[in-house]
């Protein structure tokens, strides 16, 4: 148990060394083409999950469509490239200033909103989004989505699978890196005050609405920078690249992972994203499994992880203890 | 001189007048009280007076600057930083943290400096850091810097509160029933706090309060509320000499006993 | 051509007033917006469907065993996935219930396939008049809604149940205190919004002569706007806000296509978020 500790509060310390490492190692211990393909999910997941972490986890903000600004980027950096030949390095900025405006209007209507009502607003924006996506046919080419899109460049070197992999890897460390530095300065606090009590930062001067539509103009604008990435590696992008129940599967790896912490978000992206593949599970078995997981991580997550292994442990051990369960209820 | 200065304010919830034509004052570098029976609109007259609500008629002047109706998260700025009835802290946060939230106005720093660790930020956080670290040494709470706030006993949890408005900087502070709940070793100190932040700190104090005996040894100037509206104001001597205020408590002594009996 | 545009928007309008009923009593009690309600509501056709063309059983009886059976299902996704979260923050308990709604989606398609499935089950007449035609299940439809609401408006305020129901959605805790039995009457919420979820469902599976498995998410998208869109917590708001959002959505329907259709709830509901968020006739403070 105290080693246990120890290799937790390691962990905690150095997050962001320890991402760093896996991600800079799995690729190259790592081969398998598919399995190469998951470890770009991988960091695709968790750069949403570490951004959208900013709004949900830090600031306590609902956001029920992360993916569609990832969408946004990534519609962005297609059309620039396909229309106007943009090389990556100009995409990849285009995206994020384009899914940060749509951050923008999404949250400067609707981030006096409160908990439900916001939730239920970003639902509708994703939606939204999703049906422009299908019927703009002039600007997205509609159902059929757009294709061709130019593998990444940066001078005359073409990125490889690994380099975009390195890419995403940066872009992670960099999100990580930043929520860090936010969580011990002026910025974050403001953002956690929020979070607990609305009117407490008031009183002490925090202006609520800048700092909520900060976030969430940053968190969006970091999904979109990963949106443009993936864009040029898998050269083809339609509506059903990115769905509602993406959106929602990363809240639940947000949560899951525990809102508001540093390392939790990412791991539970990394996890989320590579349970599914290792019990091969079909397309329609995988929505089933999603579904559980939220159902009964969240419901676990809430009513405490730990006291629920321990008071497993300790009935496999034969000690009887008095269940403490549906007290609060 | 006048610091802070409501004149004439209403407060109309729909049909319901919580407050009908209220005046106060509170002079600079005094204690002034604000007290009244239950249901008397102190609260109401203390969230108008920092911003929380804004009055439906009157004024609020602080340093000789009209200020109702600006945002509340302003008000610190002016230099109004108040606590709230029931203890309001950021329960999960550690209680350096909660003070440094109260530094946070004082701050210039963006985003951009707090990324790249730019010397900005670097001198913002470490004044901040100083300066909430003298606020908890004066209100006695520098041994606990890093405990989370829900961790400490309820009288350290009033004082945390203190410490983070003193850690605004503001010229003003105003504690909503500052001694709501405490034992009378607790009161004591607590009225040995406020006395050292009026008189060391050179701050100007209002509070609200039910305690009598309290109010009546730490004010400098009362003002009486019933039902909405000013009932009189002047010295702790006066006051208690004042039939009115007499009659607004013992004409009402069930209710007065109903509120103890409530606290 | 209005006025037939008018009769089917109406008709529509009822279906997702009885759907946005579900979501408005649970949002009244529990303060959150049940994601789960559209594909739960979608149970009951589905079952209602299989009943009839698998196990023989004649219209009546099917209906009821759908309608039933729905409410359990109902009932048991609160006890489990509801009751011990119901503390915790508003997000959480919207997460587990889309977590539901992917669960019971995907339980729909692989029990009953991806396929639609042909609901046709009742013989059609139509009348025209007017250059307005009227079929027998516009009138089943308008008939049976309207009776459903009217009962669940008489059940709500003249009951004890309904009593009970309107307290916990006023203050959960003074309603307990005052000897309400506040487990009970949430389970019972969730059977009635599911019971009702049910109906719509098997009446829209008529009106539309099919059953298929998206359905659930897209009328439940629609009726969660509605109920927004009448006041949120409010069992008149979700009734007038079906059935504007009926008329609303087949009058759009004259000047768009399909597919933007399904957008225009969503952007009066935004629109309403907006600028009014507590609905028509919704409580006026928005709290979360």
């Amino acid at each position: 148990m105290k080693q246990l500790k120890q290799v937790l509060n390691f962990l905690k310390k150095h997050s962001i060394l320890v991402v760093a490492l896996i991600g800079i190692l799995a690729p190259i211990l790592i081969t398998n083409t598919y399995h190469v393909h998951i470890i770009l999910m991988c960091m695709m997941y968790g750069i949403l999950a570490s951004s959208l972490n900013i709004a949900v986890g830090m600031t306590g903000l609902s956001n029920l469509a992360h993916a569609t600004f990832f969408g946004i980027g990534a519609y962005a950096a297609a059309i620039l490239n396909s229309r106007y030949g943009l090389p990556f390095y100009i995409t990849f900025f285009a995206g994020g200033i384009v899914a940060m405006a749509f951050g923008f209007i999404l949250g400067a209507p609707t981030l006096r909103l409160k908990g439900v009502f916001l939730a239920l607003v970003t639902t509708g924006f994703g939606q939204v989004i999703r049906i422009l996506e299908i019927n703009w046919v002039s600007l997205t080419n509609g159902p059929m989505g757009i294709s061709g899109i130019d593998g990444a460049k940066i001078g005359g070197y073409k990125f490889s699978t690994n380099a975009y992999i390195y890419y995403g890897l940066a872009l992670l460390v960099f999100c990580m890196f930043m929520s860090k530095r936010l969580m011990h300065t002026k910025v974050g606090r403001a953002l956690f005050a929020i979070k607990y009590d609305e009117t407490v930062a008031r009183s002490l001067g925090v202006n609520l609405y800048f700092y909520k539509v900060g976030a969430y103009v940053l968190s969006a604008c970091i999904a979109g920078m990963a949106g443009t990435i993936f864009a040029h590696y898998v050269s083809f992008i339609s509506p059903d690249t990115f769905t509602v129940a993406d959106s929602t599967t990363v809240l639940c790896m947000v949560i899951l992972g525990g809102a508001g912490s540093l390392l939790g978000p990412v791991l539970g992206a990394f996890i989320l994203t590579i349970a599914p593949e290792i019990f091969r599970f079909a397309q329609t078995y995988r929505m089933i499994f999603i579904g559980a997981v939220m159902v009964i991580g969240v419901i676990a997550n809430e009513r405490g992880w730990g006291q629920m292994i321990s008071a497993k442990f300790k009935g496999l051990f034969g000690k009887k203890t008095v269940e403490k369960e549906g007290g609060k209820a | 001189m006048a610091l802070l200065e409501a004149q004439h304010i209403n407060m109309f919830f729909g049909g319901l007048k919580a407050l009908n034509d209220v005046s106060l004052q509170a002079d600079e570098g005094m204690i002034s009280a604000l007290i009244g029976p239950n249901g008397a609109g102190k609260t109401t007259l203390f969230n108008v007076m920092t911003g929380f609500l804004a009055p439906t008629a009157g004024k609020v002047i602080f340093d000789g600057e009209e200020i109702q109706g600006l945002p509340a998260h302003k008000f610190v700025d002016k230099g109004l930083s108040r606590t709230f009835q029931n203890i309001r802290l950021l329960q999960e946060m550690s209680v350096l943290e909660n003070v440094q939230l109260g530094f946070h106005h004082n701050m210039r720093q963006n985003i951009f400096d707090e990324i790249f660790i730019s010397r900005r930020c670097r001198g913002e956080e470490k004044e901040s850091r100083d300066r909430s670290l003298e606020a908890l040494e004066f209100v006695g709470l520098s041994d606990v810097v890093n405990e989370k706030a829900k961790n400490l006993p309820y009288g350290h949890q009033r004082k945390l509160e203190i410490a983070r408005t003193l850690a605004t900087g503001a010229k003003m502070l105003l504690f909503d029933e500052p001694c709501a709940g405490m034992n009378t070793a607790e009161k004591a100190q607590l009225s040995d706090l406020i006395l050292a932040i009026n008189q060391e700190l050179k701050k100007t104090v209002m509070l609200i309060e039910h305690d009598m005996r309290f109010v009546m040894k730490l004010s400098d100037h009362i003002t009486v509320l019933a039902q909405g509206e000013w009932l009189a104001a002047g010295t702790p001597a006066e006051i208690q000499a004042n039939p009115k205020v007499i009659e607004a408590y013992l004409g009402t002594k069930r209710k007065a006993v109903g509120y103890n009996a409530g606290d | 051509m209005i006025a037939q545009q008018l009769i089917n928007g109406l008709t529509l309008g009822v279906l997702y007033a009885l759907l946005a009923l579900g979501y408005s009593l649970i949002f009244g009690t529990l303060s959150f917006i049940n994601f789960a309600h559209g594909e739960v509501s979608l149970l009951g056709a589905y079952l209602a469907w299989f009943a009839m063309s698998r196990m023989g059983f004649s219209i009546i009886p099917a209906c009821l065993f759908g309608i039933i059976l729905t409410a359990v299902v109902g009932v048991v996704m609160e006890r489990v996935g509801y009751k011990p979260i119901r503390t915790a923050p508003k997000l959480a308990m919207i997460t587990v219930s889309v977590g539901f709604s992917y669960i019971v989606q995907t339980s729909i398609q692989l029990i009953f396939g991806t396929q639609p499935h042909e609901f046709n089950v009742i013989q059609t007449s139509s009348w025209s008049f007017g250059g307005i035609t009227i079929n027998s299940i516009h009138i089943l439809v308008l008939v049976v809604s309207i009776l459903l609401m009217i009962g669940l408006q008489l059940f709500i305020n003249y009951t004890k149940s309904g009593r009970s129901i309107r307290a916990i959605s006023l203050d959960q805790d003074t309603a307990g205190l005052m000897g309400i039995n506040v487990n009970a009457t949430i389970s019972m919420t969730f059977a009635i919004g599911s019971a009702l979820g049910a109906v719509s469902s098997i009446l829209m599976g008529m009106y539309y002569a099919q059953v298929y498995p998206m359905m659930g998410t897209s009328i439940g998208n629609k009726a969660f706007a509605a109920a927004v869109l009448g006041g949120a917590g409010s069992v008149p708001g979700a009734m007038l806000g079906g059935i504007l959002m009926g008329l609303i959505e087949s009058v759009a329907g004259t000047v768009l296509n399909a597919q933007l259709r399904e957008g225009v709830a969503f952007v009066v509901m935004i629109l309403f978020l907006i600028f009014k968020p507590s609905g028509i006739i919704g409580k006026e403070v928005v709290k979360d």
